[in-house]
């Protein structure tokens, strides 16, 4: 990059900022059936982000894109599972869910500080704290109605760099080598994929965001397609692209995953695009975890669970005591969720004692230095599942003998 | 409804006053705000490679013992050293790809005087483009002007010598005594560096009993040295973690992406030639080092290969001028081989995390090597977490950058010396936060 990009990019950061304030007021009715789908295949492809570097770490190929479909809706079977269960949650549960939903909110302002950072040279911890502050705004005084309207608003903008990407693959690259790739890399560890796949399945179970964005569509399977469809195509539209412009596997990072961005430069205008659309997307999956924690607050009482998530999740991400770390962290208060409301417990002993063994769990990890995703990080959050679920029906069962 | 519009005005202004905080609080740019430098006339002139030196006695190699990699076989003071600097050729034993022992030949130099406390700091330096041929290493004439020895001994290790620094510089494999050549293929290269540095380690009397200190160790390369330098600091803790190294300087890394797309358009220009050297080069030592990836008939034209005939004979600007007579889409076959993607994509440095920090200076006025994959590969350690000094130099070119990265601050020769002060390194990777060591993607190592 020749040229100095900082005024273009923070001008198309700003412009994104502004387009999430536009798109968030733009009504006040409830968003439509099909902005509430597009907002929730916006609420699945946040895995997909998540997921991908640990994909691209090792090197992604043809095989592992489809394994990384298998994974996003793996997380959209387990959301849809849990929205199933027809019983309000108790107040630990949704708070429990709130928790994770911090921990989403957190991760994605990672993700977005250190990407967009990447690009312009702006400071990441400034950006933390404007996106977080924009979002939370959103988020509190428009709620679910919001990620309804800046998820669906983000998957029009993904038409972006589907479009980019796949001209790159089609005019630089060929097709051919997706099938055949002539760039060899390793892939990644099948054992981090798993346990990766597992904690993610269990974040998605208690995610209050996809939880609340999917929930009225659980067993239309139309919507239920249509939100697949748009969340997998854009992953496969843009996955592809890659591929076919690098050489049949996309590994991150590296130099030449980093040869086009580095080259933005080249029209003035193209990064403040990118930047707008960049921004743009980063907000709405930010404000989609956000937003759910207000869907889990009493009445009147959102905006303060908002308020609340939003500087944790911004301290956290300032923190950033490691994406991996999160993940697993966040998993393991998952599974205690998982594990209680299994057992059909209608009080939250259950639930309490697995967030114990949660904290238990992952203080032993970092210990052990096994803060990473592996079979013990898979035997842990097992056993967390189990703690919340055997003491939850030991609870039920006292509390059967005692009415009897 | 006015609590609503109320909400949307605060939040359009927390985006404006969010877009003013971000550009308030941006970090400083790695743009130094310095003139070009100028190098005079005769000193541009004397640096140039015009002339092929003679294969001396020193680099036949009759019989060949395989030994310990780093091992030094044996050494050759160069006479008429500059005052204050003793000189040697040096041959040590390295390893090929294969694992191999090969012979490899260096160029030793330290001041002449009572060496500090300690021992001298020592420099791997890696040096830039002179061809692959035996004779174009650097350690055959370094005071010759107009050979490639001069060109290295001039702008960087005289310089680095004059800092009171001992410096270690690799002819690489097949440029000096016979073996495999080595041109961009980082693993060798760098096998090359490292094993230099570990073969003047121990002081010996046949390179004058020169003490080295262990404890402060770096790298310092330049155009396909910088590449070279990336290479060995990545593959230092593998293959050689007896080597303590503080710190890497990389000045305007040769880089090739591995891009078929983009390998394709340069290769097809039907009127470019100022890549043809770099391009034969690559492909006559690709097809040496990874031969069931690489075949020379696949990539290059009947009059490509021809011209490789020049690569073992010819060294520096004479190599150059003799093989861009015609346009580099004449001597590729387009689109290129994919093998050569592939060894490409193994052979490039830039995929793991650097133990060390390192600095990275380009001058934008570059156009032997492009300012963007310099970036590209600076935003990939970033992303990688590595600590990574990011300096740009606006104007100054290919040539320019040599002397202007020691003379304008932030000097280079200061940085390393930092590392060796235990300073902590700076960095200006844009991406970390206050946590630990970050990856762009959001992935922390």
């Amino acid at each position: 990059m020749n040229n100095e990009v900082l005024l273009p990019a923070v001008l198309g950061i700003t412009f994104g900022l502004l387009l999430v304030a536009v798109a968030a007021y733009r009504s006040v009715n409830d968003p439509r059936d099909g902005a509430r789908r597009r907002a929730a295949a916006a609420a699945l492809l946040l895995y997909a982000v998540l997921a991908v570097p640990f994909f691209a770490r090792g090197g992604m190929t043809l095989l592992w894109l489809l394994v990384l479909l298998v994974v996003v809706v793996l997380t959209f079977v387990a959301a849809s599972l849990s929205a199933r269960r027809d019983v309000a949650l108790t107040a630990g549960q949704r708070m429990v869910s709130a928790a994770v939903g911090i921990a989403l909110a957190a991760l994605l302002l990672i993700s977005a500080a250190q990407t967009i950072s990447l690009l312009t040279r702006v400071d990441p911890r400034t950006l933390v704290v404007v996106l977080a502050v924009v979002t939370g705004l959103v988020a509190a005084l428009q709620g679910l109605a919001a990620a309804g309207r800046l998820g669906s608003t983000a998957i029009w903008l993904l038409l972006f760099p589907i479009v980019v990407s796949l001209a790159l693959g089609f005019f630089l690259g060929g097709f051919g080598e997706v099938v055949s790739p002539i760039v060899p890399v390793d892939g990644p560890s099948v054992m981090v994929i798993v346990g990766l796949a597992c904690a993610l399945f269990v974040i998605a179970w208690a995610d209050p965001g996809l939880g609340a964005l999917s929930r009225p569509f659980a067993g239309q399977r139309r919507s239920v397609t249509v939100i697949l469809v748009a969340a997998l195509g854009v992953v496969v539209l843009i996955g592809l692209g890659q591929l076919m412009f690098l050489g049949g596997s996309v590994l991150a990072p590296s130099m030449q995953f980093f040869v086009v961005p580095s080259n933005l430069d080249i029209v003035p205008a193209l990064i403040a695009v990118v930047l707008t659309v960049l921004t743009m997307v980063f907000a709405a999956l930010v404000t989609i975890p956000l937003a759910g924690v207000a869907a889990l607050a009493d009445e009147g009482k959102a905006a303060k669970w908002v308020l609340a998530a939003t500087v944790i999740a911004a301290l956290l991400a300032l923190a950033d005591p490691g994406a991996e770390r999160i993940i697993i962290a966040a998993s393991l208060i998952g599974a205690a969720y998982l594990g209680a409301q299994l057992s059909a417990s209608r009080t939250d002993r259950g639930l309490w004692a697995g967030v114990a063994a949660a904290v238990v769990g992952t203080a032993l990890l970092a210990v052990l230095g096994q803060l990473e995703f592996g079979v013990v990080s898979i035997l842990v959050l097992a056993a967390v599942a189990a703690v919340a679920a055997v003491v939850a029906r030991a609870d039920e069962g006292s509390e059967v003998t005692a009415s009897a | 409804m006015a609590t609503r519009t109320a909400a949307f005005i605060g939040t359009l202004a927390a985006a404006v006053i969010g877009g003013a905080a971000l550009f308030v609080t941006a970090p400083a740019t790695s743009l130094v705000d310095a003139p070009a430098y100028v190098v005079d006339e005769a000193t541009a002139d004397s640096i140039d490679t015009p002339i092929t030196p003679e294969l001396i006695d020193f680099y036949k190699v009759q019989s060949w013992q395989p030994g310990e990699p780093g091992t030094l076989v044996k050494a050759q003071r160069i006479p008429d050293a500059p005052p204050g600097v003793q000189m040697y050729r040096i041959m040590y034993q390295s390893t090929d790809l294969q694992g191999n022992a090969i012979p490899v030949t260096a160029l030793f130099a330290a001041p002449d005087t009572t060496s500090p406390e300690g021992g001298f700091p020592l420099v791997g330096f890696a040096h830039g483009t002179t061809g692959i041929g035996q004779m174009c290493g650097i350690s055959h004439t370094p005071l010759t002007p107009q050979t490639p020895g001069y060109s290295a001994w001039v702008p960087h290790i005289e310089p680095l010598v004059r800092q009171g620094w001992a410096v270690v510089a690799s002819d690489y494999s097949g440029m000096g005594a016979p073996g495999p050549s080595s041109y961009l293929v980082g693993p060798l290269e760098a096998r090359g560096i490292l094993d230099s540095m570990r073969a003047v380690l121990p002081a010996s009397a046949t390179t004058g009993n020169i003490a080295i200190n262990a404890s402060e160790l770096g790298i310092y390369g330049k155009s396909q040295g910088g590449e070279a330098a990336m290479s060995a600091l990545q593959l230092a803790p593998s293959y050689a973690p007896d080597l303590e190294i503080d710190g890497g300087v990389i000045l305007a890394p040769g880089f090739t992406p591995p891009i078929q797309g983009v390998l394709d358009a340069v290769a097809s220009n039907p009127t470019s030639t100022s890549q043809n050297m770099f391009v034969l080069l690559i492909a006559q030592s690709f097809a040496e080092n990874y031969p069931d990836l690489v075949d020379l008939d696949d990539i290059l034209s009947p009059a490509g290969q021809e011209k490789t005939k020049l690569l073992a004979t010819t060294c520096g600007t004479d190599l150059a001028d003799q093989v861009s007579d015609v346009p580099l889409s004449q001597l590729l076959n387009t689109p290129l081989a994919t093998g050569l993607v592939s060894a490409l994509s193994e052979a490039m440095p830039g995929t793991e995390q650097l133990e060390m920090p390192i600095v990275v200076v380009q001058g934008l006025e570059d156009v032997t090597i492009l300012p963007q994959f310099t970036h590209a590969q600076v935003m990939s350690q970033c992303a990688l977490g590595s600590t990574v000094w990011y300096v740009r130099y606006p104007f100054d070119d290919h040539g320019s950058l040599n002397f202007q990265a020691r003379v304008s601050d932030p000097k280079v020769t200061d940085w390393m010396r930092e590392r060796w002060e235990g300073q902590k390194a700076p960095s200006n990777c844009d991406n970390q936060l206050l946590g630990t060591t970050a990856q762009a993607t959001g992935v922390n190592r």
